[in-house]
């Protein structure tokens, strides 16, 4: 069960730092950089990527 | 006003290196084509008190057709966006294909500047070049340049600006045999003035060519489609021959024109490049040398030296961490719950995760210096020759070596596949090896199954090296069986490529790829992994019980048990028929990672010791044998990837039939591999033979007749649209 003020705040902070990583998604994919949810193991440059990027900006 | 410079050039002739270099940015080199497909713009430094120069640079092309989307991202920044200047880089030591792109350049009708870049190199190739005598025969000025020691660039730069101020511009010479430059003019002379007069030869020889998408882009009076027509039949009557290899010959015959009174090799000799070749793409060697370095550079990287520093991160970070927070949490009154979240389901998975960082960091490491050496594009070269033999070409393998990274920009480097067939295929299995978020999953899984065979978590680097072996034998067989479909029937396609000289690799560029490629995992550990960890622990950790719902002591009670348990029952007889694994298999599309921190959450690892050893030690009560551990390891190694390579497939596929094709080939090849390898090794190792054993066989014999049968297709011609075509 959730009892203090400590739990309350702890808990609001983890839920909302997770609605903005969803809402950060939404965003980047709304824009055109989505599609990739930062690859591990890639050069960390999208230009690999990017051609999906140069399509759809023509 | 800014003077806009284009720089253009082969791939690895060095221009992102110099691009780097003018402007300061950090760009990525890699040694491949096809890394770099978007422009990239930057301020040349350091002209305090001159005029502004803006660069742009342009991906790596041979020619300006129109065959793949490189090409054409940079013909259409060309004749579109009007640069004032294009630097040309030439690889002064491949001088005769660079001056290849070099004619069409200058045919654009925009004033080209030559680098003629990696001109060290040239004493050492025992190479002369007479400058003076090119550049005047050419017709353009050429600068001597070295990007990775950085000498001559600000001359070049000079020269361009000098170039681009110009009031008057030569138009492009005559380089063709007198028939061809007399059809040229023929059309250039009744081109509308709407064209400029400077870019008025490019348009007709791409007219006489039948480019088409300058058909597409341009409208043409009749009477010029017509007369380009005329002229084109006329020419290959004569010729024997179609256009487009009459105007590529006749730029070789100008090129070797140039060539021959302007360089001087000595013959004879080769470089130490071409002796290095020698062994390393040897008809024998070759293959034995890539199978023992791969095995090598995973093998270090899993275990010794990756181990160590591994577990001294986890004692450090991870555990200490929980303590702390755990402590500190309990100090503000916090309760269980909150607690449970944190350290348990945050800290546990996440942390999980990043035990694996210095692994991975290790492994980036061996794998950019062998990239940045020039050895990795010569493993395409070394494959293509093995791929051949069952239906693809080593351009298919340029993706797969690729997807070793990861399978977005893997499945995307598919696009330079002309053929349909193949391309599909390769988009197909690219990600049957393993990417680097596989990694952990690898590390993890082999620690158990190293258990059960030696007693001990870390001995088993050994797993890594397989895994990436099984992955391309995965790639193989699927060929082997669907080249025999109708579909994906058809010869590869010839196979040619560059191969850039061996140097020793750059600690900035082999640092900074590192370094991006761990940005992008920790990054991805602290968002998506961070949201999948809050959203597991509260599945595992909450459902009804008790007539109620709330949290669970056990949790088989869990909310996660109940999803993950109406699945189970079909993996039973893949060896894992738990609903844990079946549930973080499950969490491993929105990041494979995360099958690993779903691990993590679900063990309630929270000791005090080696971190990764207690999460391997937590999930091996759900495997029971060495057997169905790796059948684990096996199914999440070949069935789809993560949702962002699945929307990526999806594009790349350009059809939605395909597409579902891709995805149900994936999920139901990797069901029937894991059935057969876990009952058929199950049966071997000492099990009773029943009904799964026997399906497990049936499966086998099945997998062997379709890779034995004869092809019924073994000569049939496949025409394909082109890749730029398909990919739109």
């Amino acid at each position: 069960m959730i009892a203090g003020i400590a739990d309350i705040i702890i808990l609001a902070l983890v839920l909302g730092y997770c609605g903005y990583i969803i809402y950060r998604k939404h965003q980047d994919k709304k824009s055109g950089k989505g599609g990739c949810a930062g690859c591990s193991g890639c050069s960390g440059s999208c230009a690999g990527c990017s051609a999906s990027l140069y399509q759809k900006k023509k | 006003m800014a003077v806009k410079i284009a720089l253009a050039g082969n791939p690895n002739c060095g221009k992102t290196t110099m691009f780097n270099a003018l402007t300061g940015a950090n760009q990525y080199v890699g040694n491949w084509p096809g890394v770099t497909v978007e422009k990239k713009e930057g301020k040349v430094k350091s002209r305090k008190g001159k005029e502004e120069v803006i660069v742009t640079d342009l991906p790596g092309i041979y020619s300006l057709s129109p065959y793949t989307l490189e090409e054409v991202v940079s013909r259409d920044y060309l004749l579109n966006e009007d640069p004032d200047v294009i630097i040309d880089l030439v690889d002064a030591t491949n001088i005769e294909r660079n001056l290849y792109l070099t004619t069409q350049l200058i045919e654009t009708g925009i004033p080209v500047v030559i680098a003629l870049n990696m001109s060290d190199l040239l004493a050492k190739n025992n190479i002369k070049i007479d400058v003076k005598r090119l550049s005047m025969l050419i017709g353009c000025p050429i600068i001597e340049t070295s990007a990775l020691k950085g000498t001559g660039l600000n001359e070049v730069i000079d020269e361009a600006v000098k170039v681009a101020k110009k009031s008057e511009h030569k138009l492009p010479g005559e380089i063709f045999e007198e028939d061809i430059e007399k059809a040229v003019s023929d059309v250039q002379g009744m081109l509308p003035d709407s064209i400029s007069e400077n870019k008025k030869r490019w348009y007709a020889v791409k007219l006489l060519e039948r480019d088409s998408k300058v058909k597409e882009n341009k409208k043409f009076p009749h009477a010029v489609l017509n007369q380009a027509e005329t002229e084109a039949k006329e020419l290959e009557k004569v010729h024997d021959d179609d256009m487009e290899s009459i105007i590529t010959d006749g730029r070789y015959n100008y090129i070797q024109k140039l060539v021959a009174s302007t360089v001087k090799k000595a013959k004879g000799q080769l470089t130490v490049s071409d002796k290095i070749d020698r062994i390393v793409t040897n008809r024998i060697l070759g293959i034995p040398i890539f199978l023992i370095v791969m095995a090598v550079v995973y093998y270090i990287s899993v275990t010794t030296i990756g181990t160590i520093v591994t577990d001294w991160t986890n004692d450090v970070f991870v555990v200490a961490i929980q303590d702390a927070v755990s402590s500190g949490l309990g100090a503000i009154g916090a309760g269980d719950l909150v607690t449970g979240l944190v350290v348990d389901g945050i800290i546990g998975g996440v942390g999980a995760v990043l035990g694996f960082v210095p692994q991975m960091a290790i492994l980036f490491l061996f794998l950019s210096l062998l990239e940045d050496c020039g050895y990795m594009v010569r493993i395409a070269f070394v494959m293509d020759r093995i791929f051949r033999h069952f239906g693809l070409s080593g351009k298919s393998f340029i993706p797969l070596l690729i997807s070793s990274g990861c399978g977005i920009p893997g499945i995307m480097a598919s696009k330079t596949i002309e053929q349909d067939n193949d391309r599909r295929l390769t988009i197909m299995t690219a990600t049957f090896i393993p990417c680097g978020a596989k990694l952990p999953v690898i590390a993890l899984m082999g620690g158990v199954m190293a258990s059960y065979a030696t007693g001990s978590y870390v001995a088993g680097g050994f797993v890594a090296p397989l895994m990436y072996f099984i992955g391309i034998l995965a790639v193989l067989v699927s060929a082997i069986i669907l080249k025999k479909t109708k579909p994906f029937s058809g010869k590869p396609a010839p196979f040619v490529m560059e191969l850039p000289q061996y140097h020793i690799p750059s600690a900035k560029t082999v640092l900074m790829h590192v370094w991006e490629r761990l940005k992008g995992f920790i990054i991805k550990a602290g968002t998506i992994l961070f949201l999948a960890c809050v959203v597991m622990w509260f599945l595992g950790g909450f459902g009804f019980a008790d007539g109620g719902f709330g949290m669970v002591e056990d949790s088989n009670n869990s909310l996660l048990a109940v999803i993950g348990g109406v699945i189970a029952p079909l993996f039973a007889p893949l060896g894992f028929g738990e609903w844990q694994p079946v549930a973080a298999s499950l969490s491993g599309f929105t990041a494979k990672e995360a099958i690993v921190s779903t691990m993590g959450v679900l063990a309630n690892v929270a000791g005090d010791t080696e971190d990764a050893v207690n999460v391997a030690q937590g999930v091996a009560a759900w495997f029971p044998t060495t057997i169905a551990a790796f059948s684990f390891l096996l199914f999440n190694l070949l069935d789809s990837p993560c949702l962002a390579a699945i929307a990526t497939m999806a594009q790349q596929m350009q059809s939605r039939k395909w597409f579902w094709f891709a995805i149900a080939f994936q999920n139901i090849f990797a069901y029937l591999v894991c059935l057969s390898v876990y009952q058929i090794g199950s049966f071997v190792m000492g099990g009773a033979f029943g009904i799964g054993t026997a399906a497990g066989f049936i499966v086998a014999i099945i997998f062997l007749v379709l890779l034995f049968r004869p092809d019924p297709y073994k000569n049939q011609k496949v025409y394909t649209k082109t890749s730029v075509q398909a990919a739109r």
